[in-house]
């Protein structure tokens, strides 16, 4: 599934620039992850790739889509998705999105979602209300993945969940991609965990995409992304200590404490 | 939905945040009232006039102002129907409407150029008088003074619901009314339980700071431009009486 942006400009009231003049090619069926300051357009760019919200100028081609089912091939989590809940119990919450689409078999497209999540049909009599945090947001996702969608874009899916939760939701994102071909778009400002997951990386600053790619093309340009205060991840710092650092010579170590021991002795 | 700006504060620089904000409160009464009992147009013209300069001592752009006026963009609609309907004049309909438009203006000025803690206290000084009767004036005032403020950031987040629920197939536009109106609870249930969700932090935030519902005594000069700004209220009563009593 293609998703291409053509030179977007979106302006939110009559002055500030959300996004200006964004060209961004997501075809490949990949993990991409988007990062950037608060307010640098994140938000806005997948609320604009899922039609909510239409650009100024700039066209959105979205691949194998006409004007009513893109929404149907597209699955948005937004940020604490679990706000969204109205319905008395999980069932009924996570076939909102099926009744709206018309689409049948409906219990075993629950069923399967739940499956996917780690989680048991106890839950589907339960009310949303009454969970936790985690569950809750296992549960949004789960209302978004029961209607199969064919990209799927979560903003930061793993805010305030603690370590097991986030386990299970970047398990589960990485299965997605493998195993059902998934494209996943994924905001998050957790760059360590964003780095194990994803493929390619898009930085945002002032509505404007600052550099995009490969992960270890982009993390490579330590300084560049310090001087817009993003931070790189920590496996990245750690390599390129022991590569630029000629006190330390690779190879003469028998164990990886001892390297650890000298990388620690010469920063 | 989140373009509506009423109840929203301004945090910049200009003549009318600098007013007093008792008179401003008392200034609003007064302007509130006499757009309720005046019929005269050309009494109406003026008033709008004195708006549109006070409007532009506040250094926020007219647009914002507009954008406020979206709210009442349906009850202006109804009273054009009704109107219509029951064969009222195109004059006393027009008259009606630009009262509304003024109202909501006027109040969005006020709160444009206010902040919180302003209202706050005016309010309170404004019903102490109610003291004698029994009544906690500061939880009074407290109180108004939030619902005013909650106004914007509720409908913030009336319409981030509204996009989630998008996104998962809620057609708004489309459909008959009745699934329409099934579609309202989808927006309106969660937008309920957030504003309660919301209460509830605030008053745990306020009890954990220790707020305490008193009377904050700030002495502040009345300056020239606060006396000219209650005299122009004045001179409207003036007017008035001049108009509908001499």
């Amino acid at each position: 599934m293609e998703i291409i942006l053509d030179k977007i400009k979106y302006i939110y009231g009559n002055k500030i620039n959300a996004i200006n003049d964004v060209s961004l090619n997501m075809s490949e069926n990949i993990i991409y992850g988007i990062i950037g300051k608060t307010g640098s357009g994140k938000t806005t760019l997948v609320e604009l790739i899922d039609k909510l919200i239409v650009p100024v100028s700039g066209k959105i081609v979205i691949d194998n889509c006409t004007k009513n089912n893109f929404r149907k091939n597209i699955g948005l989590v937004f940020q604490f998705p679990e706000e969204q809940f109205f319905e008395t119990t999980v069932e009924k919450e996570i076939c909102f999105a099926l009744n709206n689409f018309n689409i049948s078999n409906k219990n075993k497209r629950i069923k399967d979602s739940l499956a996917m999540l780690g989680m048991d049909e106890s839950y589907l009599k339960k009310n949303p209300f009454n969970l936790s945090n985690g569950e809750k947001r296992m549960i949004a996702i789960a209302s978004i993945l029961v209607y199969n969608p064919k990209t799927i874009i979560l903003d930061e899916p793993t805010i305030g969940l603690d370590n097991k939760n986030k386990r299970i939701i970047l398990n589960l994102l990485r299965r997605l991609n493998i195993r059902y071909n998934k494209k996943i778009i994924i905001i998050s400002h957790d760059i360590d965990m964003l780095y194990q997951l994803v493929d390619n990386i898009i930085v945002m600053k002032d509505g404007s995409v600052f550099i995009e790619g490969e992960k270890d093309i982009v993390f490579n340009n330590i300084q560049l992304l310090e001087s817009i205060d993003i931070s790189v991840p920590n496996i990245v710092k750690f390599e390129n200590i022991v590569l630029n650092n000629k006190k330390i010579k690779l190879g003469s170590y028998d164990d990886v404490k001892d390297l650890i021991k000298a990388v620690y002795r010469n920063v | 939905m989140s373009d509506i700006k009423f109840g929203k504060y301004y945090n910049i620089e200009s003549a009318m945040h600098n007013m007093n904000p008792l008179f401003k409160l008392i200034s609003l009464i007064i302007y509130c009232i006499l757009l309720f009992i005046i019929e005269d147009v050309s009494l109406i013209i003026v008033m709008a006039l004195l708006l549109m300069i006070l409007i532009s001592f506040s250094n926020i752009n007219y647009i914002y102002y507009f954008k406020s006026l979206k709210l009442i963009l349906p009850l202006i609609i109804f009273i054009i129907i009704i109107n219509t309907i029951f064969n009222v004049s195109f004059v006393y309909t027009s008259i009606s409407i630009l009262k509304l438009i003024l109202l909501i203006l006027y109040s969005s000025m006020i709160s444009f150029s206010t902040s919180l803690k302003d209202i706050n206290n005016s309010l309170n000084k404004l019903l102490y008088p109610l003291c004698v009767f029994g009544i906690n004036t500061s939880k009074v005032s407290f109180s108004l003074s939030l619902s005013i403020r909650f106004i914007p950031i509720i409908f913030e987040q009336g319409s981030k619901i509204m996009k989630s629920q998008a996104s998962r197939g809620l057609d708004f536009k489309n459909g008959n009314l009745v699934e329409k109106i099934k579609s309202i609870k989808s927006i309106i249930f969660p937008m309920f339980l957030l504003s309660f969700k919301r209460s509830d932090d605030l008053a745990d935030f306020m009890e954990i700071r220790l707020y305490k519902f008193e009377v904050v005594k700030s002495k502040t000069k009345i300056k020239d431009l606060d006396v000219l700004y209650m005299l122009s209220h004045i001179m409207l009563i003036i007017l008035f009486i001049f108009k509908y009593i001499v």
